[in-house]
């Protein structure tokens, strides 16, 4: 279905508000309005409501509208009347709003340069391949026009190669983008480098903490038993120092013993070298002396009172015995007695031995033991003869036993008084001796004065004795001090053995060489503790690392954006030669609608000029010239200006009648393109025009007058408006 | 009785590598396909632990250029420590891609048992088992990630060699039965990276040749007699490397009179995530879900035939079809794209290539004399002077200031092609195609 405008309703444009245009006719409108009255910007309304509000530029155009907010529509109806759409923009240019498919057939560039005239536009036909393109290959049987395609083709090759932030395919921002990536790739490589590199390090550090807690524990055991060694030498020499103390001391003591141990004692040597044993011997002995002379005084106490006793006894018997005879028988009878036993005894003896010498000159047995038993007997009688010869005399033998025993008694006590005295004098002597002999001469024999003398010695060993176990006390005591000492000495040698010393190293190098040890213990501590601290930071690090895809996302990126790329690249190489093609195509089509043409826009021009000029070609190089009627050719721009026009408004128009197709509901603006005309010249331009609005819609802006009657000679019907 | 070795043959790791080809990646696939090749490789440690090999040989490039990030470099050394731990020896050789240059400061962290071959000089090594010298392994890698032109990599591994160079540390190596090569080579076939002649390999004294640097398996002289094994890649790293990716579980036991052993071949799939590229005639689809039931279909079979949960899946569409319209649209692609990667966890499609054609009568095109004929004709002369093309593209990439793609000249009439198929379309376009797109 054909339409075309109707009606132009101006909510605001320019210096137009609410205005309303119309109706317009389907074939030629005349619009007829003095300077000012709007005539340009009505032009420019139409343009901009299909196509999109221009920018002011200011001095080129002075009716163009300033800006501003800019709304409006325009109506459209079919040949009949019966249907209407309309096509409106509202302020802020945001898209056509109603129908688009009224404009779909046309672009702005074609409209600009074949629909909408102006004086200014007819001077040239530049920049206009694409739209001379798509009028001349206009009919050319194919769903998209040629020249549609043309532009698609070359829009495309624009997105491939131009740097738009829209275009996915943009050759130059796939390129700009691989590079980035490859400088995120050499970054996250280089990234993944150190990795290595601190994982190495990390490895290192590693084995050097080990290196480095054996050499603490090492310094550790070192200062340890550095400090063991330098307690014990402490305590050591500390001891030594006691020690040393003491054996001076001792020392001292025993000097202090040794002059006591000079002092004189009273006591002789002798006595003081008793040992206990013989004390106590010599003490019994005292004793029994004492003891002895107890009962030897005693003894001649009782031999005095005895002898005493028997002498008055024996005085008295004699007295007695004065008054009473004497007693002779009983002593001869003891004769008797001895004699006779002596003989017989004798007789038996002297019988018997021969006997027996006999028995054994004769070797009998019987003689020599008869001889045997004789003597035997002999023995016998002689026994008994000294038995009775010893049995007293009963009466007299009481007297005389009496008298005697009396002398006897008297005598023996007598003897025993001596014999007591004798006794005790021996045992004084013995005493003495005794003394002598024991040292205890001092005692000049008296018990006493020994027992006495042997307490002193006593006292005096026992002095002695104690200065003795004194002096072997603190004899013990150096000794022992003195074997402290040398232990403590050698234990000291051993504790520098031990420690690694020499010997007899001070305490104060031990603290130094401890100290030193510390140092090296802590520089060890605080290198393990930079190394903890290290390990720490690049096992965090590390581990990030290992989870950092950064390296793969990059080069996965950058693998499928140069796949992109080559895919963009390959529909590059498709679309230039796609474009070539069709560039070739199109020029070749045009080949054959060009001669058409121009024999249309020849005819045009000729009309126009009323025969001045009769042709219009174009030469193998694009240059347009122009064949008058007396055979002249003249290129465009030897033309004059009116001339110019002329020929390309009927080239324009050519076109335009060639190109149905394009532009089917859009009108031609006009907007007093007649205006450098002569007078007969715009007569036949008014002629081209009706002849044009036969086919299309064309409305004619214009404040001159003779243009209306111009176009009303040519088109008595035209619709004829004014503003 | 009959003694027996099995060990595990890999090769190129690349940890480190970034995933190419891809460019529509979503978060979730992001994590999956940047841990991918990390996981691969535990998957061969599993493996190995698994099976209690004997030990494992790895034929260079553990490491990509492009360097592994500090997990993936940990992981590495982590996992080679578990198989040391385990009494699996490892025999690395460092490849192109991480010559000995770069594996020297490392080291170091390998642990006790595992063991960084000879570089400068083939170097050799015997394994035994409780004291029984079973398995010579000589090996060389390279030096620098440029090799010495001329020279072969596998000059100077052979048995009676690496008798010698073992005879004062391991006198009893001449016992051993079995001999293994583990060398970084492109054979024959890329002399510039430490060429070695199969001829000469497979004469060799040496039983079976450990190959790394190729990322494709490949078994010479046949797979019956493996004697020059290439396990390929662990993880394919390119949307270009499709299918299962893996390593080989290598059993070699003695045969009695033979003086070779018997080599069995064991391929064991490693892949954490397949990469597919698939081209799919769309001719008989008639909607839009058509199309993505088809994908999904052979989503389904790729995914069973790699033994694999997780792919990937570059799409190329084809065929003639009405259908081509809408798929000629970026975002009507773009939808079904997502709808694919969205039906399944496992699945992800990162592209869809349109290289469809809208069914076209070209003879009648031409016969009408329309436009699309001179089009038409005028791509076909551009075919026929495709030098002048190159020309024209190169010079217009210098003027826009774009480097030049490498596939131009190789390419340069499937370029016309499709610049021929997309004129067509936007001539054939209309309006209201975008709008019905959209609703599909």
């Amino acid at each position: 279905m054909s339409y075309h405008l109707l009606r132009v309703h101006i909510n605001r444009y320019g210096g137009l508000a609410d205005k309303e245009l119309g109706p317009f006719e389907k074939g030629l409108n005349v619009v007829f309005g003095a300077n000012e009255a709007g005539k340009t910007t009505i032009a420019s309304f139409v343009g901009g409501v299909l196509f999109g509000w221009e920018e002011a530029h200011g001095v080129r155009n002075t009716y163009r509208p300033p800006e501003g907010g800019r709304s409006g529509f325009l109506e459209f109806t079919d040949a009949e009347g019966s249907a209407s759409k309309t096509l409106a923009r509202q302020q802020g240019d945001d898209g056509i709003l109603g129908d688009a498919a009224l404009v779909s057939d046309i672009d702005n560039n074609t409209f600009k340069m074949m629909f909408s005239l102006t004086s200014d536009e007819l001077r040239s036909l530049r920049n206009t391949s694409d739209v001379t393109a798509r009028l001349l290959t206009a009919g050319s049987g194919t769903g998209s026009s040629p020249a549609s395609s043309f532009v698609e083709l070359e829009q495309r090759i624009v997105e491939h190669t131009a740097r738009s932030q829209d275009a996915a395919c943009s050759l130059p921002r796939l390129s700009d983008r691989l590079e980035e990536l490859q400088v995120e790739m050499k970054s996250a490589a280089e990234a993944v480098e150190l990795s290595k590199q601190e994982g190495l390090e990390l490895r290192e550090l590693e084995d050097g903490l080990v290196q480095a807690s054996d050499r603490a524990e090492g310094l550790e055991r070192q200062i340890s038993a550095l400090a063991s060694c330098r307690s014990g030498l402490e305590r050591v020499d500390a001891r030594m120092r006691d020690c040393k103390r003491e054996i001076s001391l001792l020392e001292a003591e025993q000097s202090q013993e040794a002059a006591d141990k000079d002092v004189s004692s009273h006591v002789s040597a002798q006595l003081i070298a008793l040992e206990p044993a013989e004390e106590r011997a010599l003490r019994d002995r005292l004793d029994d002396y004492a003891e002895e002379q107890g009962k030897a005084a005693r003894s001649i106490d009782a031999a005095k009172n005895e002898s005493a006793a028997s002498s008055a006894s024996y005085e008295a018997l004699m007295e007695l015995d004065n008054s009473e005879g004497a007693r002779g028988p009983s002593k001869a009878s003891r004769i008797t007695q001895t004699v006779v036993p002596a003989l017989l005894a004798l007789v038996f003896v002297g019988a018997g031995i021969p006997t027996v010498l006999h028995g054994r000159s004769i070797n009998s047995l019987s003689l020599t033991a008869l001889g045997i038993g004789l003597v035997v007997f002999a023995v016998i009688v002689a026994i008994t003869a000294v038995v009775v010869l010893m049995r007293p005399d009963k009466s007299a033998e009481d007297h005389e036993r009496r008298k005697r025993d009396g002398q006897w008694v008297m005598l023996q006590d007598k003897k025993k008084l001596d014999l007591s005295l004798s006794a005790k004098a021996e045992l004084d002597e013995e005493i003495q001796a005794f003394l002598a002999a024991n040292g205890l001469d001092e005692a000049e024999g008296s018990i006493r004065r020994a027992r006495s003398l042997l307490d002193d010695a006593r006292e005096e060993r026992s002095r002695l004795s104690i200065l003795q176990q004194k002096s072997a006390s603190l004899e013990l005591r150096l000794a022992a001090a003195r074997e402290e000492l040398a232990a403590l000495e050698e234990e000291r040698r051993e504790l520098e053995r031990k420690g690694g010393f020499p010997e007899g190293v001070s305490l104060e190098e031990v603290y130094e060489q401890i100290r030193s040890l510390s140092a090296q213990r802590d520089s060890v501590f605080a290198a393990r503790e930079e190394m903890n601290r290290r390990i720490g930071e690049l096992g965090a690090r590390l581990a990030n690392a290992r989870r950092d895809r950064t390296f793969d996302q990059a080069k996965l990126e950058y693998e499928q954006t140069r796949t992109m790329f080559r895919n963009c690249r390959h529909e590059l190489v498709v679309l230039l030669l796609a474009k070539r093609i069709l560039e070739e195509s199109i020029a070749a089509w045009e080949s054959r609608s060009q001669p058409e043409v121009y024999r249309e826009a020849s005819r045009l021009f000729s009309i126009i000029t009323d025969g001045a000029w009769q042709q219009i070609a174009v030469t193998s190089e694009g240059r347009l010239f122009a064949t008058a009627r007396d055979g002249r050719e003249l290129e465009v721009r030897h033309l004059s200006l009116g001339t110019c026009q002329q020929l390309y408004l009927s080239l324009r128009v050519a076109m335009l009648l060639h190109a149905l197709s394009i532009g089917k509901a859009i009108p031609v603006l006009a907007d007093d393109i007649l205006v450098n005309f002569d007078a007969a010249r715009r007569v036949g331009a008014a002629r081209v025009l009706a002849e044009l609005s036969e086919a299309r819609q064309v409305v004619v802006f214009t404040c001159h007058e003779e243009t209306v009657r111009a176009l009303r000679q040519a088109d008595p019907h035209l619709t004829y408006l004014e503003l | 009785m009959a003694r027996r070795i099995t060990f595990i043959h890999t090769a190129d790791f690349h940890l480190g590598a970034p995933i190419r080809g891809f460019s529509s990646l979503s978060a979730e696939w992001s994590q999956k396909l940047m841990r991918a090749i990390s996981a691969s490789f535990e998957n061969v440690i599993e493996t190995a632990l698994a099976r209690k090999v004997d030990f494992v040989v790895i034929a260079g490039d553990m490491f990509d250029s492009a360097r592994a990030s500090y997990g993936d470099y940990l992981a590495f050394f982590e996992g080679i420590e578990r198989l040391t731990q385990a009494g699996i020896p490892v025999y690395l050789v460092a490849g192109n891609h991480d010559p000995y240059t770069v594996w020297r400061r490392d080291v170091p962290m390998l642990p006790e048992g595992a063991q960084l071959m000879g570089a400068e000089a083939c170097e050799f090594a015997l394994y035994e088992r409780d004291g029984e010298p079973l398995c010579i392994i000589g090996a060389r890698g390279y030096y620098s990630q440029a090799w010495r032109v001329g020279e072969p990599i596998s000059r100077g591994i052979t048995r009676s060699a690496a008798v010698r160079a073992l005879r004062g540390e391991k006198p009893r190596a001449v016992e051993a039965p079995f001999s293994v090569g583990v060398i970084h080579t492109g054979l024959e076939a890329d002399q510039s990276k430490a060429f070695s002649d199969p001829a000469e390999l497979l004469d060799s004294d040496i039983d079976y040749w450990a190959c790394g640097h190729v990322h494709a398996r490949c078994v010479l002289p046949n797979e019956f007699t493996p004697r020059i094994v290439f396990p390929g890649c662990v993880q394919a790293r390119d949307v270009k490397e499709t299918g299962e990716c893996g390593c080989y579980v290598v059993t070699m036991e003695e045969r009695p009179g033979a003086w070779d052993p018997r080599i069995l071949l064991e391929f064991v799939p490693t892949s954490s995530v397949v990469f597919e590229q698939l081209e799919l005639d769309i001719g008989d689809c008639r909607t839009l879900a058509d199309i993505k039931h088809l994908i999904i279909s052979h989503l389904f079979r790729k995914s069973g035939e790699a033994r694999c949960e997780d792919l990937v899946a570059h799409i190329t569409l084809v065929g003639e079809t009405d259908l081509h319209r809408y798929l000629a649209q970026p975002d009507v692609r773009e939808s079904l794209r997502k709808r694919i990667s969205d039906s399944y966890p496992s699945f992800y499609c990162d592209a869809i290539v349109d290289r469809t054609q809208a069914v076209r009568n070209r003879a009648a095109l031409e016969q009408e004399g329309v436009f699309a004929a001179q089009v038409l004709r005028v791509a076909d002369e551009q075919v026929a002077h495709s030098g002048e093309m190159v020309n024209f593209v190169q010079s217009e990439f210098v003027k826009r200031g774009v480097s030049i793609p490498s596939s131009l000249v190789r390419c340069i009439d499937d370029f016309e092609k499709e610049a021929e198929t997309l004129v067509m379309d936007l001539l054939e376009r209309e309006e209201a195609d975008r709008l019905e797109g959209d609703a599909l």
